[in-house]
C-alpha cells in the first residue's frame, strides 16, 4: 500500500488517541467508581442500609473525586507520553510506570486526606497494587481496541485502493478497446475498402479488355459475376463488420449516428427519427467514457430496429430520444416503436437483456413494451454525467427533429 | 461554355501519397491552380486565412480535427469559400448539420466510390461558384424511404432530383434525361414545390433540393 499523506496520518494518530482515551478512560472509571462502591457496601462487616453506610462514612465523596482523579491523571499521560503512537515495547514499560505512579500517587493522596488512617503495610501493597493491576489492564485493552481499529482502517484503505485500481484499469481497458476499435474500423473503411474499390476498377479493365478481345461469354459472365460480389462485399459486408465494431459517426455525435443507422433501413420501411439537441449536448465529449456513453444509445437505437425488422415484420418505426426530468435527475430517455407482430418472439427479449446489460454499466436501463403504434416498444434510458447536467439544464431540453 | 475564371485551390489531405496526387490532378488542369496544400487543420487554418483561395478540398477525418467543422468555422469569416468534402467514411450526412443560410458551397466526394477526375473538378468548380455536388454513386444508391416527402416524387422527378444533387446544370440535366431545358425547368419546379421548397434563389432550392435526398434517402436493402 502507498504511505499515507501527512494529513490523514495526522487525523489516523488523532482517531487513535481518542479510542484510546474513550476506551481506558470508560474502564478505569467503572474500575474506580465500582471499587469505591465495593469498598464501602460488600465489605462491610456489619449488615447496614446504604443510606446508613453512607452516612456513616463521610469519606465516601473523597474516596470517588480520588478515583476520578487518578482516572484523569493517567489519561492526561497517556496523552502526554503519546501512548497511542508507540511501539510494542516502550508501551509497556511507559503502562507501567504510568501504573505504578497511579497507585502510589492515589494511595498518598488517600492518606493525606485521611482515608486510611495508619493502615498496615499489607493494606498499602494490596491498594497500590490492585491500581497497578486495574491500570495495567485497562490500558492494554484500550490499546488492543486502538490495534483493532488501525487493522480495519488498514483494511478499509486496502479494499478502496483496489477498488479504485480495479476501476482506474477498467478505463484505461475502455480506452484501448475504443482505440483499437477506432483503428480496426479505419483499417476496414479506409484500407480495405479502398483495396476492394482498386481490385473492382482493375477487374472492370480485364473485362472490357476481354470483351475487346472476344473472350468466352461464359467466362466474362464469371468475371462479371466476381465482380458484383466484390462491389456487395464492399458496399454491404465491409461496411456491416465496420458498424458492428465502431458505429458510423459515433465520433461526432448521436445525431449523425442515428442518421447513418438510419439510412441503412430499407426504403420500404417508413421511418421517423428525432434526436434532440440536449440530447447531443448532454452526451458530447471525445473521451472513451463519452463515446462509450453514444455507442451505449446507438446500440440500444440499433436493437430497436433489428428488433422491428427481424422479429416484428415491421413496415413502420418511430426512434424519438429525447433529455427528460427535472435539474439534478436529467435522463436520456429513448423510445424505438413499431408497427410490427408485437412482443411474442423471445429472441426480441435476449437481445434487449444484452442492451440492458450493457447500459447498466452507465447507470441506465432498457426493456421491452407494448407500442402504441401497434407493435413493439424499445424504451431505454441513461443518466445524463453530472458534468453535462448543467449545459442540459441551461439549453432546456426541447426536442427537434434530427 | 461561359467563360470561367481561374478556381482558385487549397487542399487539406493528411495522407501523403493521396495529397500528392490530388495535388498533380489540380496542377496540371486548366481552369485550377493549386493554392497550397495541407496536412492539418490548424495548417489549412492558417493558410485560408493569408492567401486568396475560392474553394478548400478537404479530407473529413484530419488528425487535429475534421474538416466538416474547420470548413464551417472558415466560412464564418469568409462566406463565399466553397468547400468540397472527401471522406473515406459514410458521412455525407454531414451537410444536413448546416444551417439554411450556411448551406451553399458544400460538395461531398467519397474516397471509396468510384469518383472520377472529371467529378472531383466538377465538384471544385460547383462549389467556387456556391452551388453543391455529391458523389453521384452515393446519390445513385439512395432510394426513396417510405412514407417520405421523397416516395411522393415520380420516377421522371426523381431522376432529376437525383441530377441537381449531382450538381448538373439544367442544361446538362436536360440532355442527360432527352428532355427540352424548358421542361427540366418544370420537372425542377414540381420537385421543389413537392418538397415545400419556395426560396427565391434557385441555387438555394438546389442545394435544399439535394439535401433533402440526402436526408430521405435509404440505401438499406430489404432485410
Amino acid at each position: 500500500m502507498s504511505p499515507l499523506p501527512p494529513s490523514i496520518a495526522d487525523r489516523d494518530r488523532r482517531d487513535d488517541l481518542r479510542v484510546l482515551l474513550i476506551t481506558a478512560g470508560a474502564l478505569l472509571l467503572t474500575f474506580a467508581v465500582g471499587s469505591t462502591v465495593q469498598a464501602m457496601f460488600v465489605f462491610r462487616p456489619t449488615r447496614l442500609s446504604p443510606d446508613e453506610l453512607a452516612h456513616q462514612d463521610p469519606m465516601v465523596t473523597a474516596r470517588l473525586l480520588i478515583g476520578v482523579l487518578t482516572v484523569a491523571s493517567v489519561l492526561a499521560a497517556c496523552v502526554m507520553v503519546r501512548l497511542h503512537a508507540r511501539r510494542i515495547g516502550p508501551v509497556l514499560a511507559w503502562i507501567l510506570g504510568i501504573a505504578v505512579l497511579a497507585g502510589l500517587g492515589r494511595h498518598l493522596v488517600q492518606l493525606a486526606v485521611g482515608v486510611y488512617v495508619s493502615p498496615s503495610v499489607e493494606t498499602s501493597v494490596i491498594e497500590v497494587a490492585s491500581v497497578v493491576f486495574v491500570v495495567v489492564v485497562s490500558l492494554l485493552l484500550a490499546l488492543a481496541q486502538v490495534s483493532t481499529r488501525r487493522r480495519l482502517r488498514a483494511q478499509e484503505r486496502a479494499a478502496a485502493e483496489q477498488r479504485s485500481r480495479a476501476s482506474n484499469a477498467l478505463a484505461e481497458l475502455a480506452t484501448e478497446e475504443m482505440r483499437v476499435r477506432r483503428e480496426i474500423a479505419e483499417g476496414l473503411h479506409g484500407t480495405l475498402q479502398g483495396r476492394l474499390v482498386l481490385t473492382e476498377t482493375s477487374l472492370t479493365a480485364v473485362i472490357r479488355e476481354g470483351r475487346a478481345r472476344r473472350w468466352d461469354a461464359a467466362t466474362l459472365d464469371r468475371l462479371e459475376g466476381i465482380r458484383r460480389e466484390l462491389g456487395t462485399i464492399r458496399e454491404h459486408d465491409v461496411r456491416e463488420l465496420s458498424q458492428l465494431v465502431y458505429p458510423v459517426g459515433v465520433d461526432i455525435d448521436l445525431g449523425h449516428a442515428v442518421r447513418a443507422l438510419v439510412r441503412r433501413i430499407p426504403a420500404d420501411i417508413a421511418v421517423s427519427a428525432e434526436v434532440a439537441p440536449a440530447v447531443d449536448r448532454a452526451l458530447d465529449g471525445s473521451g472513451a467514457a463519452a463515446v462509450g456513453r453514444r455507442i451505449a444509445v446507438v446500440r440500444a437505437v440499433e436493437e430497436g430496429i433489428t428488433n422491428a425488422l427481424r422479429h416484428g415484420a415491421a413496415t413502420a418505426i418511430r426512434i424519438v430520444i429525447r433529455v427528460e426530468g427535472g435539474a439534478g435527475s436529467h435522463r436520456i430517455r429513448l423510445t424505438v416503436d413499431d408497427d410490427g407482430t408485437g412482443l411474442a418472439d423471445t429472441p426480441r427479449r435476449s437481445g434487449v437483456a444484452r442492451i440492458a446489460e450493457r447500459l447498466e454499466l452507465h447507470g441506465g436501463t432498457a426493456q421491452l413494451e407494448p407500442s402504441p403504434m401497434g407493435g413493439a416498444r424499445l424504451r431505454a434510458d441513461l443518466p445524463v454525467a453530472a458534468g453535462h447536467a448543467a449545459g442540459v439544464s441551461r439549453s432546456g431540453s426541447d426536442p427537434s427533429t434530427a | 461554355m461561359e467563360a470561367e475564371h481561374v478556381v482558385r485551390v487549397i487542399l487539406v489531405e493528411d495522407q501523403a501519397l493521396f495529397r500528392s496526387l490530388l495535388g498533380e490532378l489540380i496542377r496540371h488542369e486548366d481552369g485550377f491552380t493549386l493554392v497550397a496544400s495541407a496536412e492539418s487543420a490548424a495548417e489549412a487554418r492558417a493558410l485560408a486565412a493569408r492567401r486568396p483561395v475560392d474553394v478548400m478540398l478537404m479530407d473529413v477525418e484530419l488528425p487535429d480535427g475534421n474538416g466538416f467543422a474547420l470548413g464551417r468555422e472558415l466560412r464564418a469569416t469568409q462566406p463565399g469559400l466553397g468547400i468540397v468534402l472527401l471522406s473515406g467514411h459514410d458521412v455525407m450526412d454531414l451537410l444536413l448539420g448546416l444551417a439554411d443560410s450556411e448551406r451553399a458551397g458544400w460538395s461531398y466526394l467519397s474516397k471509396t466510390t468510384s469518383t472520377s477526375r472529371a467529378t472531383l473538378l466538377r465538384a471544385l468548380r460547383t462549389s467556387a461558384r456556391g452551388g453543391s455536388l455529391l458523389d453521384p454513386e452515393l446519390v445513385g444508391r439512395l432510394e426513396p424511404r417510405r412514407g417520405s416527402v421523397l416516395a411522393s416524387l415520380t420516377p421522371r422527378q426523381l431522376s432529376a432530383l437525383r441530377l441537381v444533387a449531382e450538381g448538373l446544370s439544367n442544361a446538362a440535366i436536360a440532355r442527360t434525361m432527352g428532355i427540352s431545358p424548358h421542361s427540366v425547368d418544370n420537372l425542377l419546379n414540381a420537385v421543389y414545390a413537392a418538397l415545400g421548397l419556395r426560396d427565391e434563389s434557385d441555387l438555394n432550392n438546389r442545394v435544399a433540393a439535394a439535401l433533402h435526398l440526402v436526408r430521405d434517402g435509404a440505401t438499406g436493402r430489404p432485410a
